[in-house]
């Protein structure tokens, strides 16, 4: 809220803001005890030089149809001024630049010669003075601004004094539960409790000298929906501009005048923080009010804008079954209080917050109204809101009251009472607290309580909505006390489950692994566009969507990492990036009927393109081994039996470069080439990547404890080199071996591999002697003899 | 000439030594000192010298072969020396050339900031809990104190993916799934819940509509507004290291009462330091845990209470780096994902 300094000082003590400097300490004050502050800064941007004068004579200029030829006073002098401004009239008490004046934006007035008749300074207007459009009084929109009748100014007065324009406005930003500051009130009761100051507001009189109300208007309401309605009515009413004291008021919170009816209701709101709306009575064709929830139709809001009701989404004020306003949001266009509106009928109201929320949010349409209406309230202060706007329009617009008022509720309810102990407070708060330092802060928050035993008992004022357990007295007394006097200390005892459980510290390891593989860890983004969510995906399911994407872009929850990882692989290639490792863990989601399934996987991309190794002028690619060899170190983490089996069916993968990884019979990922039709279509180098899960990886791991012995004889090798015809895989060959079950053979590596041959190194070992050669033959007689039954040749 | 100038004459073999090349060496030593060398075969006449004579004649024989060995003992390891030398300068390299192996890869600056966080609750007896990404209402929000059409809702733009099921926008939709599974006969609940939550935000530099997001929550017998002040400061010491303040302002959210802002001061502050001097950072949001949040988990809010905290791991990283635009974490350009080796206080 827009908080006008100017305005609290009526009722609060001893509140010294005179300067910029003054109100931001004040602000970083408001800031540790009750709100943060958006803003600091007085209503407009100072000028120099403007006073207040008033206009002795106007006379046409005969060289122009537009310019006049003013005769000003400034209280001591007579000035002529050249001015094009089309409201301009005779006796009008206006703004002055004079000669030697400095606007805001850095104009200088100079005298000068317009039209042959010397100009000595400018009338302006309040935006030429640095007003916002949206707060400059709606009757001067076009020409210079015009002083209300009967102002308590004087001529040659400083014309920014006289206008309130050196107010300091402290915009608070509140959260959602401090609906007492969106009002002075409120807002005084708590800049006094923060200042350890006292608050007072004026009290007043209301004289009812009309018609009786119920002869001029019959309500009904649907207490759900609106759980108290109240109605006044003020006759014979005279709308013209509001005096000045009110202009400033309302332009320093930031609502733009408009006559004296409207800008009554807009200062009680702002001054109770109860919304309050006027309406013509006359044009009113039954005067009969009804509030209840919408139907099918259509109702055009003050804003001129047409609006569609669906049945039963908002709350409507109806007249018979005309629909008038939308309750709480903004009102109607039928009713509109104008300059010719003569019985004016005020509306005090408590609608439901709910309702009222919806319907602003469904329209757009957050107004001062509707976001009072959602924080809740002050029910002390609804019958004196709707009072005290009926004795101002008839102060400011003459008629007569009518007897009594419409009220149609449920009823006030009363001040809540809280219970609370001394010691809730201190086991809350970590802090020795004394009675008497809470008895103070209650105090200076201006709350009743009485002190019984050891038990504080206290009357929550209505204004206050956001107290309502003893949790929330701990936090007023933490905050008026101040959050600087509590002591730090540390939860000393440990969770039953505490440290890292076994899967996370895996993902660690894991996360260890791939670095010192060379890859980069990326965190991309998990939602994709519908044409590449499902790309490299091994799920069988269809993807997630979300319901209001903001985007195409990201409407889809990615399948696969590879997908997400190749955004960002991309996104160096454009930024000429070379040698790309990037490594990702994350979840991939797929939807199986109206289930939602969460993955972790790990993935990974290589993009090596040609990178002269300075030592031997050689282009040095990498390629799948390379990749292969990543992942194995990976596997050998978790200590299982793999298998890499070709698979020419994933999508989008080389058909002739891709493998399912196999650990334990289940197929965890994969590894391979992209293909190169991908490829091309986007102008990539050759990518090899690999996804797998973790999920699966991790349920399957399970740790040896224990160790092998170390063997005390002497290893031996051997060497056997084989010519392998097309159709034999390598594990055709080592399946063929493994499947004697030798127990003295330890290790089987490639260890050389030209064209179609392949030398493999076995090496023994006997736990119980050293091998001797002639066993050494034997086993290998009998490897090859096995051998032999594949398509193999021995060398 | 009699035998003792025989064996003194073998002595002229030494300038011959000190010019040999190894091979040469080898070659004098088997024709001087062999079984069947010069010297050797002189010896052998020994017996037929005069007794008296022979004592002298034997010694002066050894002091030639000592000093002969000497000599080529010498000129092997002067040569010696002399290989290596020429090897060494053989092998010259420049040092500055680049190494060519492959490089190590980088951690994500996010992950590191994770695991040092975990890394220090853990040493504070906490727990570790990595949760679902999709999270129903009723967890993300009901759950929270937030029920349908709170105002407060207005705060956290969510991606639905039907009416009762959304990506979550805070790791608080882990406190609820966690508390009523707590056995508390077996001690407190001390958790952190490290995740990424989804925002309906449009990206700019200070907006994503993906980030990281770190919750605390303890839960025991007399948890105290000061414990969770003390974790606080804390915390802010290890991420910023010592002698940064840390203060408290009053907040709101529907699952803490009382809610708080915490700032951080951005220069280090001492007793010496004046307010006026101190840039205060906001970094993150806590509070008491609600009674009605332990409530409806089934805790005894009479018996029990806590505290709970969520903070940013990008909004840290962007202070602690003066990272200027959220983006970089999720557009993985390496040049910036290289530049993070490790913690740094």
């Amino acid at each position: 809220m827009k908080v006008s300094t100017n305005w609290l000082k009526e009722y609060i003590d001893n509140f010294e803001i005179n300067n910029l400097n003054d109100a931001d300490k004040l602000a970083a004050q408001i800031g540790l005890t009750s709100s943060e502050i958006e803003n600091v800064s007085y209503l407009v941007p100072q000028s120099s030089g403007l006073v207040v004068a008033k206009i002795l004579d106007v006379k046409d200029n005969e060289n122009s149809d537009h310019l006049k030829i003013v005769q000003v006073n400034n209280g001591k002098n007579n000035f002529q001024i050249v001015s094009g401004a089309p409201n301009i009239e005779f006796g009008q008490v206006v703004i002055l630049a004079m000669v030697g004046a400095k606007l805001f934006n850095g104009k200088e007035i100079k005298e000068t010669k317009i039209a042959d008749y010397i100009s000595s300074g400018m009338l302006v207007s309040l935006q030429e003075i640095g007003f916002n459009d949206s707060i400059a009084p709606k009757k001067h929109e076009e020409g210079i601004y015009v002083f209300p009748e009967n102002a308590d100014i004087q001529l040659g007065q400083d014309a920014i004094d006289a206008l309130g324009a050196n107010d300091i406005i402290v915009e608070t930003s509140l959260t959602a539960n401090r609906a007492d500051m969106l009002s002075i009130k409120g807002n005084s009761y708590e800049f006094a409790a923060m200042l350890d100051t006292q608050v007072s507001f004026p009290k007043y009189a209301t004289t009812q000298e009309g018609k009786d109300i119920d002869d001029l208007i019959s309500v009904e309401v649907d207490s759900k929906i609106v759980s108290e309605y109240n109605l006044s009515i003020v006759q014979n009413i005279k709308v013209k501009q509001s005096p000045l004291w009110i202009q400033k008021r309302l332009w320093s919170s930031g609502i733009r005048p408009i006559n004296n009816v409207v800008d009554v209701t807009n200062y009680v709101m702002l001054y109770t923080g109860q919304p309050l709306h006027a309406f013509d009575y006359d044009k009113l064709q039954n005067k009969q009010i009804k509030v209840s929830l919408s139907n099918d139709e259509e109702i055009q809001t003050l804003d001129g804008q047409k609006r569609e009701l669906e049945k039963g989404k908002n709350i409507v004020i109806y007249d018979g079954n005309t629909p008038l306003m939308l309750a709480g949001v903004m009102g109607g266009i039928s009713s509109e209080v104008d300059e010719n509106t003569k019985n004016v009928v005020i509306e005090a109201a408590v609608f439901n917050p709910q309702l009222v929320r919806k319907t602003a949010q469904n329209f757009a349409l957050h107004s001062e109204a509707s976001s009072r209406f959602e924080r809740g309230i002050n029910l002390d202060d609804l019958i004196p809101s709707l009072n005290l706007s009926a004795n101002l329009i008839q102060q400011l617009a003459g008629g007569q009251i009518a007897r009594g008022i419409i009220t149609k509720g449920t009823g006030l309810t009363n001040a809540k009472k809280l219970e609370i102990s001394l010691s809730f407070i201190q086991k809350k708060l970590g802090l020795k607290i004394s009675t008497t330092e809470i008895s103070s802060v209650l105090n200076r928050l201006n709350f009743e309580f009485k002190i019984v035993e050891d038990k504080f008992i206290i009357e929550i004022p209505n204004r206050r909505w956001d107290i309502s357990i003893p949790e929330d007295i701990v936090e007023e007394v933490a905050r008026i006390h101040g959050y600087d006097k509590i002591p730090t200390t540390l939860p000393q005892a440990i969770d039953p489950k505490s440290g890292l459980t076994i899967k996370q510290k895996l993902l660690r390891n894991v996360n260890e692994i791939m670095r010192s593989s060379g890859f980069n860890q990326a965190i991309s983004y998990s939602l994709l566009s519908k044409n590449k969510v499902s790309n490299f995906s091994t799920f069988n399911l269809p993807a997630i969507k979300l319901a209001h994407p903001m985007s195409e872009d990201r409407a889809y929850l990615r399948q696969s990492l590879i997908a997400s990882l190749l955004e960002a692989l991309k996104y160096n290639v454009s930024r000429s990036q070379k040698d790309i490792h990037l490594f990702e863990h994350g979840i991939v989601f797929a939807k199986n009927k109206s289930q939602n399934i969460e993955q972790l996987h790990l993935a990974g991309l290589v993009m090596n393109s040609p990178i002269l190794n300075w030592k031997n002028n050689k282009k040095e690619m990498y390629d799948f081994f390379d990749l292969k060899c990543d992942i194995e170190d990976l596997l050998n983490l978790f200590e299982v039996d793999y298998k890499f089996i070709k698979n020419k069916e994933i999508k989008l993968m080389h058909p002739e470069q891709t493998a399912n990884i196999v650990v334990s019979d289940q197929i965890i990922g994969f590894i391979g080439k992209i293909h190169p039709e991908y490829l091309q279509e986007n102008k990539l180098e050759d990518i090899y990547a690999f996804e797998l899960d973790l999920d699966k990886l991790f349920d399957i791991y399970q740790p040896k404890i224990g160790y092998q012995l170390i063997p005390k004889y002497q290893e031996v090798t051997r060497d056997l080199s084989l010519q392998v015809a097309e159709d034999v895989t390598s594990d055709d060959i080592l399946n063929v071996i493994n499947k004697l079950n030798i127990k003295e053979l330890k290790k089987i590596e490639l260890f050389d591999k030209y064209k179609d041959s392949l030398t493999y190194r076995f090496t023994f070992n006997n736990e119980e002697k050293t091998m001797e050669i002639i066993d050494t033959n034997e086993i290998m007689e009998l490897v090859q003899k096995n051998v032999s039954a594949l398509n193999v040749k021995i060398r | 000439m009699d035998l003792i100038e025989k064996i003194e004459n073998v002595k002229n073999k030494i300038p011959e030594i000190q010019s040999a090349n190894l091979e040469e060496l080898e070659k004098i030593r088997s024709l001087v000192l062999g079984k069947k060398g010069e010297l050797t075969t002189l010896l052998r006449g020994l017996k037929e010298v005069d007794e008296k004579e022979r004592g002298k004649v034997g010694s002066l024989a050894n002091l030639v072969r000592t000093e002969i060995e000497e000599q080529i003992q010498v000129r092997t390891k002067a040569l010696q020396k002399e290989i290596i030398n020429q090897r060494l300068e053989n092998e010259k390299i420049d040092v500055t050339l680049p190494g060519t192996k492959h490089r190590l890869g980088h951690m994500h600056v996010l992950q590191q900031i994770q695991n040092e966080i975990e890394d220090l609750f853990i040493s504070q007896g906490y727990r570790v809990v990595y949760g679902n990404e999709i999270e129903s209402d009723e967890y993300n929000f009901e759950r929270m104190n937030l029920p349908k059409d709170h105002p407060a809702r207005d705060m956290q733009d969510t991606f639905y993916i039907d009416s009762e099921t959304l990506l979550r926008t805070q790791t608080s939709a882990m406190q609820a799934r966690i508390m009523e599974k707590h056995d508390f006969s077996k001690g407190p609940l001390k958790m952190i819940s490290p995740g990424l939550v989804y925002r309906r935000d449009d990206d700019d530099t200070s907006h994503s509509h993906q980030f990281h997001q770190i919750e605390g929550l303890v839960i025991d017998k007399n948890i105290t507004l000061a414990d969770l002040k003390g974790t606080l400061q804390m915390l802010i010491d290890s991420l910023f290291g010592q002698g940064h303040a840390i203060r408290l302002r009053p907040s709101y959210f529907p699952f803490t009462e009382p809610s708080i802002e915490v700032d951080v001061s951005w220069n280090k502050v001492d007793s010496s330091t004046e307010d006026s001097d101190i840039q205060w950072i906001e970094v993150l949001g806590a509070g008491m845990v609600h009674p009605k949040v332990l409530e409806m988990s089934g805790i005894d809010h009479n018996e029990y209470s806590g505290f709970a905290f969520g903070l940013g791991p990008d909004r840290f990283a962007m202070i602690k780096y003066e990272i200027d635009d959220i983006r970089n974490f999720y557009l993985n350009d390496l040049r910036f994902i290289e530049q993070f080796k490790q913690v740094k206080k």
